[in-house]
């Protein structure tokens, strides 16, 4: 038997990953002193680099966006009981739909045509590649780890022999495909601000980030409002009270899948139509696996995956600012932090959660906190 | 009763009572648990009218996976204003009968009508057709199938009608709906506490059922199969749910009962089917079960 928790919500969705952001960070600090550096100012230099100016918190939300959909991608499959790591694979195959689309289309189509059909087919292609392990598990006891993990190696596969083998232009040594026409190119933030008179940097951030907080609302919504979603979480919380109410946990399966390869499908939106402008061969970066961290850190809810986003996010371009201001601090040291976050506020989460709550017990009116 | 010397009953975090054993009586003490005179046993003059045939079961037969028979040759009618109780010893293929009956699992052999329509193994019954027919189901295991567990009160008290026309609006929940559904059964069946948003772990043993039978009685249905009705439910919250089958019984409802609680069957059934190794082994009237008698029944003496 595990001790209940008796944290009142705030505590829970606050203070406990503030509490658990800060470990991390402390022990993080630990870690730089050792290594012979300044933990305040690597820390001031991290937190400028990533909100100090707007470019540096256009690059901040541009990681964010990629984070935000892998997240929910995570995030709805693990509402319907399955843990999805083949966002990255997903991420891969949308990307390609979206890519194959332009390609094909954006020199005859225009831009409002072409962008929705570039989104349409990156999540189909998401969904398309998230239903195969899907359909293994449901009806042949495939465990979904194992064929997404798979999954995410042929993807790649499939995209580097695309992109050798046909995609590439002839004479062309790089591994990329030809340039899309104008119409496939999603406005960057700069672009769109400049039309409402707002003066922004150029950045790679784009109109993605609408896209990405659609997709939050859009998921609060299935999951938590519609019959759909809530015959999803019956299936993912208690598969025999499902089977008892008659809902087959096998379309679950199916559906959980499809809707989380359809949420990686997105990232090609922001990666190739807001940013590159053309097929590339490392645009996922493996912004899938972060997905995983980010809904394990957001409690695979959609605003504590914004959040996480965020938080994700501005290590990645703060982390950057850094290696690149503080002579001698790599890049690694970031990824390290990065794993910390992770470790803490997953892993350990349940070791802190009592300390916070016998924390909250020795402050005077608090003691509401035990429920039910 | 049988262990100790001395006995100390509590109620609300109070000490009511202190006597020797044998100065206390099953009846006295379920009083002073309750706080009032409890009616446990049998209603006097408890007569019943029944009706027409609602559920018919005939020839059942099921194999699990390992091949072993958990039903054989199981046939019963249930009719409109009775109680059927299956008696036997846990594991004799009750559980699967519920299963069966409710559509959660389809027999290898058999025919089943309820309510007029006619299922066969090729075309068994599903638990949503189940219920749209007028079938509700009170599950042995409230943990594991009456209630998601992580899922709020109000979550768990629509599962299986969460696709009643007052509960949806196209694709989507009426959450404010469900949510005064829930309050009212809540309110109904005396759940305590009576907040719709705590989740469903956090209510007691008692409240969960309370939840479960507020949900399944609450659509009226015409055939109620209930599995263990009382199973870890305190004094108070026993009587309230007896009073209800049989209110339900009463109000034309064909009701199968589920229980290894002899004293139970005995107090709820008008009709008694004994079960052992997945066999009716007899099937008698309430007037002529006796505990001795049915005991040889359910262990197979008597064959």
């Amino acid at each position: 038997m595990s001790v209940p928790l008796a944290l009142p919500r705030w505590a829970d969705l606050v203070l406990l990953p503030a509490v658990c952001l800060a470990v991390a960070l402390a022990v993080a600090a630990g870690v730089v002193a050792l290594v012979g550096q300044s933990p305040p100012e690597v820390m001031v230099a991290l937190v400028h680099g990533a909100f100090g100016t707007l470019r540096g918190l256009s690059y901040t939300l541009y990681y964010a966006t990629t984070f935000i959909f892998t997240g929910l991608a995570v995030a709805v499959a693990f509402h319907g009981g399955l843990f999805n790591i083949g966002g990255e694979g997903q991420a891969v195959m949308g990307g390609l739909g979206t890519g194959l689309a332009a390609l094909y289309l954006s020199a005859s189509l225009p831009a409002w045509a072409m962008l929705p059909i570039m989104l349409i087919a990156g999540m189909l292609f998401g969904m398309l590649w998230a239903s195969v392990p899907a359909y293994l598990q449901a009806y042949r006891g495939s465990h979904v780890v194992i064929t997404t993990i798979m999954f995410n190696f042929i993807a790649s596969s499939i995209l580097v022999y695309l992109l050798v083998n046909h995609l590439r232009p002839k004479g062309n040594m790089a591994l990329e495909s030809a340039l899309f026409a104008p119409s496939a190119k999603l406005p960057g933030m700069q672009q769109a601000l400049a039309w409402l008179g707002v003066e922004w940097p150029a950045s790679p951030l784009n109109l993605s980030l609408v896209l990405a907080l659609m997709a939050c609302v859009a998921v609060y919504l299935f999951l938590w409002r519609s019959r759909a979603g809530y015959r999803l979480r019956a299936v993912g919380s208690s598969a025999s009270a499902a089977q008892y109410a008659g809902i087959n946990a096998k379309h679950q399966t199916l559906i959980a899948m499809a809707v989380s390869g359809a949420l990686a499908g997105m990232v090609g939106m922001n990666e190739i139509a807001g940013v590159s402008g053309k097929l590339i061969l490392e645009f996922v970066g493996g912004a899938g696996f972060t997905g995983i961290a980010v809904a394990l850190m957001g409690r695979n809810h959609p605003v504590g995956i914004l959040f996480a986003s965020l938080l994700f996010g501005a290590l990645f371009q703060g982390g950057a600012e850094v290696a690149f201001d503080v002579p001698g601090f790599s890049r690694d040291m970031v990824v390290m932090l990065q794993g910390l976050i992770v470790l803490f506020s997953g892993a350990m989460t349940y070791v802190i959660a009592p300390l916070v709550a016998g924390g909250l017990r020795l402050l005077p009116g608090v003691s509401g906190a035990r429920r039910g | 009763m049988a262990l100790c010397d001395f006995v100390t009953v509590m109620r609300a975090g109070q000490v009511v009572q202190e006597l020797p054993i044998a100065a206390a009586t099953m009846e006295s003490l379920a009083e002073a648990m309750v706080g009032r005179k409890v009616q446990m046993g049998r209603l006097d003059g408890d007569v019943h009218q029944a009706g027409e045939v609602l559920l018919s079961a005939q020839e059942l037969e099921l194999c699990d996976a390992l091949q072993v028979l958990r039903l054989s040759n199981v046939s019963l009618e249930l009719r409109a204003g009775e109680i059927v109780g299956i008696a036997g010893v846990s594991g004799n293929g009750q559980s699967e009968l519920l299963d069966v009956l409710s559509g959660l699992l389809a027999p290898s052999k058999g025919e089943l009508t309820i309510c007029g329509q006619v299922f066969t193994p090729a075309y068994w019954l599903d638990p949503q057709t189940a219920r749209k027919l007028g079938l509700a189901h009170v599950p042995e295991d409230r943990h594991a199938r009456a209630l998601v567990m992580d899922f709020c009160a109000w979550e768990s008290a629509v599962l299986g009608y969460e696709s009643l026309p007052s509960f949806s609006r196209g694709p989507w929940m009426r959450i404010d709906a469900m949510h005064q559904a829930t309050v009212d059964m809540m309110e109904r069946f005396d759940v305590r506490p009576r907040d719709t948003a705590l989740l469903s772990s956090k209510f007691s043993g008692g409240n969960q059922q309370k939840l479960v039978l507020a949900r399944e009685l609450g659509q009226t249905p015409k055939v109620l199969l209930v599995g263990q009705p009382t199973r870890g439910v305190d004094i108070g919250a026993i009587e309230f749910i007896y009073s209800q089958l049989r209110a339900m019984r009463d109000a034309g409802c064909a009701v199968l009962l589920v229980s290894s609680e002899l004293d139970e069957i005995l107090a709820l059934s008008d009709r008694v089917i004994v079960m052992n190794q997945g066999r009716i082994a007899g099937e008698l009237d309430i007037a002529d079960c006796t505990e001795a008698g049915l005991g040889l029944l359910m262990t197979g003496a008597s064959q």
